[in-house]
């Protein structure tokens, strides 16, 4: 018996992971794809491969250097918002890159009112377009933000400030005390932050492809639907694969001693003179502003006043409901398989069949959605089935998974075993101890993981995009396709009921943690 | 065996991997009892906890509990069938239910009725009663073990097994609430095994203190013999201060020291070798009168009691005076010698 629930759980990941072996498979062979690698390369790969680079690079680093700073003073100072910031500048989250694409594309353009405010500034002339490499960047630092400042912050939190005095009190300067005593602690969070930030980046499809910016992921895209070469996709996917692992790879380093300081007191402070508190307070509030808070009233406002004309507004409820019911299915699905692994994994913690589908499943939150797509599209077509909502659910599964289990192993972590031991002395059988202890314990873990899941499904674009069945539109990809065909009227309405919704099950999350 | 034994552990083994955790235990609890294992951390106390409690399996030996064999090497009963309750260190308490819920999850055989009113017992008699309602993360430290006391207790259990239960306390807290729960046990009847590697805690609740290294009991004895009688040099060291004075080993069971001649032997010595003899601090009397005299070479103030460094000549013994008695370093006082009629020796160390 024992062996054999080893094995399904062994059996699952490998189910779930088939398609990226397809993938490999497929890829491998270098005599299909060769006449279009030569096309592609003497056309815009070159330019896509550079652009995936600088886009990578420079929004991670803008994204530590805004995330960091932030974090570091929202936990050590007290000025005008610095509380209400911490969870705040969390929002960015909820807003997909391409639908602040869409925005900007809108608001950017020459007829847009940005445009005309930059014309009249005596910036830009009439025919600039704001749709560039640097702007694109500046997006992703700024969305992506939230990433490095949950991270860091929760080090700073963890470190308290102790270190910090303690090298202000030999003699440092704050500065200087800061990158030589809390940094170096810190750094393990920050490069983790960063990894999300590339591999977000990395799986970036609708913003780089709204702002005309060719990517590698829209390689992908291009070379499976316009020029149907299969092998080309999967090379190029797997290209875009290794280029996350590398990443992966890069910040695999050893964890910094951490200072194990559970106690988190409120260590915050005023700053030394009024006029710090204020740059500081202008600084913090200006980066939420640009990340959320311009680009969410835009689409409100948007949403509100455009007129539609004859748009029938009874079909955003059906692209609403196909959204909800994938988000809904993948994460069902998601925390049912994630809590029977999880348990596995927590009763049996030194058999490795046990352990291993944890970290197996938690490798498919680095395959981004194109090349996942391809990847699946290859596996469903080698047993000759059509793509359809089990395929889209099955992508979702392989990408989200590991919010589900690491949310499912947190809850998991404080389950003392000791808690079951007592309830089993006091003559509860396995069925009760489950009933009483784990599962009201663990169900707020459960359920959080479950919104994660749920959120990332909602806003998730290419795999939808290139997986769905012929008439099946979610909210993410009406607001693409309306944004591309420059509706963006139309394109607002549906986007905003989608950030709504994940704004809605961000908050639920965090009211979840705040319970704890 | 009797129903007047509590428990009684023979002859236990349990290896985990290719180490013994146990080896070769033996012991026995009257009813009524409170007995203490203490040991430095390692030594497999908390092991032996498990094992009793049926959480661990034992390889060799034979547990009892109130007259029934609950493990041998091919029979393990369930926890739950043991009939124990136990305090772990880190009191295990549910943390989504609240004092009343918890203290009332073990009695789930009871009447609903029967149930309520047992609660209310517990609550009232650990004093909990205006804390029913509140979850274990609103209690102090010491709230939260009374809590984990009042629910391993509330089944009646023919055991009480407690995994150092005052670890998590600070020192005043600890010493009153040791107390409290001595009073509690002694004055329930109920048999309880605790684990600790304080020797103040285990002398303050024990009326027997098992003292363990290496997964064995190397005593089994009363507080006062463990402090005043042990039986090697470890034990000696492990439960109190004091120092080994050189001394001879006579012929006809006779010790000779620099305090005198006393009636004794270390064990396993022979007859005309050097031995070391056991002085605690609170064998030396402040004595002005006596014709023994020690040059003060150390003091620290502990508050009721001054700690003295004494020299005689060469050899230097600690020794606890009343802290009115105030003495200087370099000053010469006179002391007696008193031991409670006996004296214990060890064999030199190679």
């Amino acid at each position: 018996m024992r062996g054999m629930t080893q094995f399904l759980g062994l059996l699952i990941s490998l189910v779930l992971l088939l398609p990226l072996l397809m993938l490999a498979y497929q890829a491998s062979d270098v005599s299909q794809g060769a006449a279009h690698w030569q096309h592609l390369l003497d056309t815009w790969l070159g330019e896509a491969l550079l652009n995936t680079l600088l886009l990578t690079l420079f929004s991670a680093l803008g994204a530590v250097l805004l995330g960091t700073s932030l974090a570091w003073l929202t936990v050590t100072y007290r000025f005008a918002g610095s509380r209400v910031l911490a969870w705040l500048l969390i929002l960015p989250l909820a807003l997909p890159p391409y639908v602040v694409a869409m925005l900007l594309m809108w608001w950017g353009d020459s007829g847009g009112s940005l445009h005309l405010w930059l014309r009249e500034m005596g910036w830009v002339n009439h025919w600039a377009d704001i749709r560039t490499l640097p702007v694109l960047i500046a997006l992703f630092a700024l969305l992506f933000t939230p990433y490095i400042f949950l991270l860091a912050r929760a080090s700073f939190q963890r470190q308290g400030l102790q270190a910090f005095e303690a090298a202000r009190a030999l003699g440092l300067s704050p500065f200087k005390a800061f990158f030589m005593v809390v940094l170096p602690v810190t750094k393990p969070a920050i490069i983790a932050g960063a990894a999300l930030v590339m591999m977000e980046t990395l799986a970036d499809y609708g913003a780089s492809s709204l702002f005309g910016v060719p990517t590698l992921t829209q390689a992908i895209y291009r070379s499976w639907f316009n020029m149907g070469d299969w092998a080309l996709a999967a090379q190029l996917a797997v290209a875009l694969i290794s280029a996350v692992a590398l990443v992966l790879l890069l910040v695999q380093s050893k964890p910094a001693a951490q200072q194990a300081n559970t106690r988190l007191t409120d260590v915050a402070k005023r700053p030394h003179s009024p006029l710090m508190a204020s740059v500081m307070s202008v600084f913090a509030w200006l980066v939420f502003c640009l990340a959320f808070a311009l680009p969410f009233a835009l689409l409100l406002w948007q949403s509100v006043s455009a007129d539609t004309g004859s748009w029938d507004a009874s079909k955003l409820f059906d692209w609403f409901g196909h959204s909800l019911l994938l988000a809904l299915m993948t994460a069902i699905a998601a925390s049912l398989l994630a809590a029977w692994l999880g348990w596995q994994a927590y009763r049996h913690p030194n058999q490795l069949g046990y352990r291993l589908p944890l970290p197996l499943l938690s490798l498919g939150y680095g395959i981004p959605g194109t090349a996942l797509a391809v990847a699946i599209l290859l596996t469903w077509q080698a047993f000759g089935l059509q793509a359809g909502v089990i395929a889209l659910v099955f992508a979702y599964l392989v990408r989200f998974m590991s919010l589900s289990l690491q949310s499912t192993q947190a809850g998991l972590a404080q389950l003392s075993p000791r808690l079951l031991e007592a309830a089993q002395l006091h003559g509860y059988s396995k069925w009760q101890q489950h009933k009483r202890i784990t599962l009201p314990l663990l169900s707020p873990h459960l359920l959080a993981g479950a919104l994660m899941v749920a959120i990332e499904v909602l806003k998730e674009l290419p795999a939808t995009l290139m997986l769905r069945p012929f008439n099946f539109d979610t909210l993410a990809v009406i607001a693409y396709q309306y944004a591309q065909d420059e509706r963006i009227p139309e394109a607002a309405n549906a986007a905003l009921l989608m950030v709504i919704a994940s704004l809605f099950g961000l908050a639920l999350v965090k009211w979840l943690e705040s319970r704890r | 065996m009797t129903t007047s034994t509590a428990l009684s552990l023979s002859q236990l083994n349990l290896m985990r991997g290719e180490q013994s955790v146990l080896n070769d235990l033996t012991l026995t609890l009257a009813v009524g009892e409170i007995g203490c294992l203490l040991g430095p951390s390692g030594c497999g106390k908390t092991s032996l906890l498990r094992a009793i409690a049926g959480f661990e399996s034992i390889h060799v030996g034979h547990i009892e509990i109130a007259g029934k064999t609950v493990a041998t090497s091919t029979m393990q009963l369930p926890p739950e069938q043991r009939g124990i309750g136990m305090v772990f260190q880190d009191y295990a308490l549910f943390p989504h239910l609240s004092v009343a819920e918890n203290i009332a999850f073990g009695l789930h055989q009871l009447s609903r009725q029967e149930a309520q009113t047992r609660t209310a017992e517990w609550l009232s008699r650990l004093h909990l009663s205006e804390l029913s309602q509140r979850l274990p993360h609103q209690l102090s430290g010491g709230q939260q073990q009374r809590v984990a006391l009042a629910r391993a207790l509330a089944p009646q259990p023919q055991l009480l097994l407690m995994d150092e239960p005052f670890a998590n306390l600070d020192a005043t807290l600890r010493e009153s609430l040791s107390l409290e729960v001595r009073d509690l046990l002694k004055s329930l009847g109920a048999s309880a095994l605790l684990v600790t590697h304080d020797p103040m805690e285990a002398f303050t609740l024990a009326d027997k203190i098992g003292v363990m290294v290496q997964g064995k009991i190397v005593q089994w004895d009363t507080p006062y013999h463990v402090y005043h009688q042990p039986k090697n040099r470890f034990v000696a060291n492990f439960v109190g201060l004091g120092s080994f004075l050189p001394a001879h080993q006579g012929c006809d069971n006779q010790i000779e020291s620099l305090f005198g001649r006393f009636t004794g032997r270390a064990e396993g010595a022979l007859c005309g070798t050097s031995i070391e003899m056991l002085i605690r601090p609170d064998d030396i009397r402040y004595a002005p009168d006596s014709p023994l005299t020690a040059r003060v070479s150390y003091r620290a103030f502990r508050g009721p009691d001054t700690l003295y460094r004494l020299c005689f000549g060469e050899q230097q013994v600690s020794a606890l005076f009343p802290s009115h008695i105030q003495l200087g370093i370099g000053d010469e006082v006179g002391v007696s010698f008193d031991t409670g009629g006996h004296v214990v020796a060890f064999t030199c160390e190679a």
